[in-house]
């Protein structure tokens, strides 16, 4: 347990998780890109066409675990910022900075992807109803933490003032999750995350699962990409940096 | 070129029509590709943008002494 403690503490050192994270990068895009190849394999190729959706069904394979991913970030940088502020653990507000255009780029890709399933199957691209609002509302959110954090000189200030926005918007969560039962949704109602057997072929089921979890991966990736940067840009007068661009 | 070709090509073709419904899934997959590779390209050109400014920023200084 000490060891683990002394580890995460190592970590918050930023030469030292520029170290770290530059090692685990390749393997992670190894196992990232094994992983899409796996997905995408089963969900194109190998799976059935659907009865009754034909082979239009076969987005489910990038909207379903898009919209996992946008909720998932969504917690992932509440959480980030939640402990940034009663800890103040600068990694953390980091993470929480950084987690936002990612978040931002899932919650787009199941809004359009979703757009591009709705019209052959329900012969609309849009509709009002609350899953795809509540989305919708979701996106904003992504865009209003961008925007504060960009609007505030003071980063300190800036990420304080973005974990409270976040946190706040936390209520959409359930909001979003719960709204293909709360309401009557055009959307339909949840396939996999019920407390019922997933009503899906395993052949079918697979996939989707492989698929979201390439995704979590990738979303790590994209994260330690994004926070490098941000740490090189924050600390680019220190000695480490100095070092690592290679003067001095 | 055998009997087998033509039944590989058609199959091939059959794989890109997606039962005439290509537009909207190559389009969904298309899509996703293109942003998936842009997060990871953004950062990686910020990062560079930033080494240079900084050894811009440290050759300026040097002149100056």
């Amino acid at each position: 347990m000490n060891i683990v403690m002394k580890w995460i503490h190592l970590l918050g050192s930023p030469p030292y998780f520029y170290r770290f994270s530059g090692k685990l990068l390749p393997w992670l895009t190894v196992i990232c890109v094994g992983l899409l190849v796996w997905g995408l394999y089963g969900g194109l190729v190998q799976a059935p066409a659907d009865y009754q959706q034909s082979d239009a069904f076969r987005i489910i394979y990038v909207h379903v675990p898009a919209a996992w991913m946008s909720l998932f970030i969504y917690v992932s940088m509440a959480i980030a910022g939640a402990i940034g502020i009663i800890w103040h653990v600068k990694m953390a507000e980091i993470v929480c900075i950084t987690s936002a255009p990612i978040g931002a780029m899932f919650t787009f890709l199941a809004l359009v992807t979703g757009s591009l399933w709705g019209k052959p199957m329900w012969g609309t691209w849009w509709v009002w109803d609350a899953r795809l609002t509540s989305e919708l509302i979701l996106l904003f959110l992504y865009f209003g933490v961008i925007a504060l954090y960009r609007a505030i000189e003071d980063k300190r200030m800036a990420a304080r003032a973005v974990a409270i926005l976040a946190l706040v918007g936390l209520v959409n969560i359930p909001i979003i999750h719960y709204s293909v039962e709360w309401w009557n949704t055009l959307h339909q109602g949840p396939t996999v995350t019920k407390f019922d057997k997933p009503s899906m072929a395993t052949s079918m089921l697979i996939p989707l699962l492989v698929m979201a979890i390439a995704f979590k991966v990738y979303y790590f990736i994209a994260l330690l990409l994004r926070m490098r940067t941000e740490l090189l840009q924050r600390e680019r007068n220190s000695k480490w940096v100095k070092e690592l661009v290679g003067l001095s | 070129m055998g009997e087998g070709t033509g039944g590989f090509v058609m199959s091939i073709n059959e794989f890109f029509n997606m039962s005439g419904y290509a537009s909207y899934v190559w389009g969904s997959f298309g899509l996703a590709f293109v942003m998936l590779v842009w997060q990871i390209v953004q950062p990686l050109m910020e990062k560079k943008a930033i080494i240079e400014s900084i050894l811009k920023n440290q050759l300026r200084r040097r002149q100056r002494q």
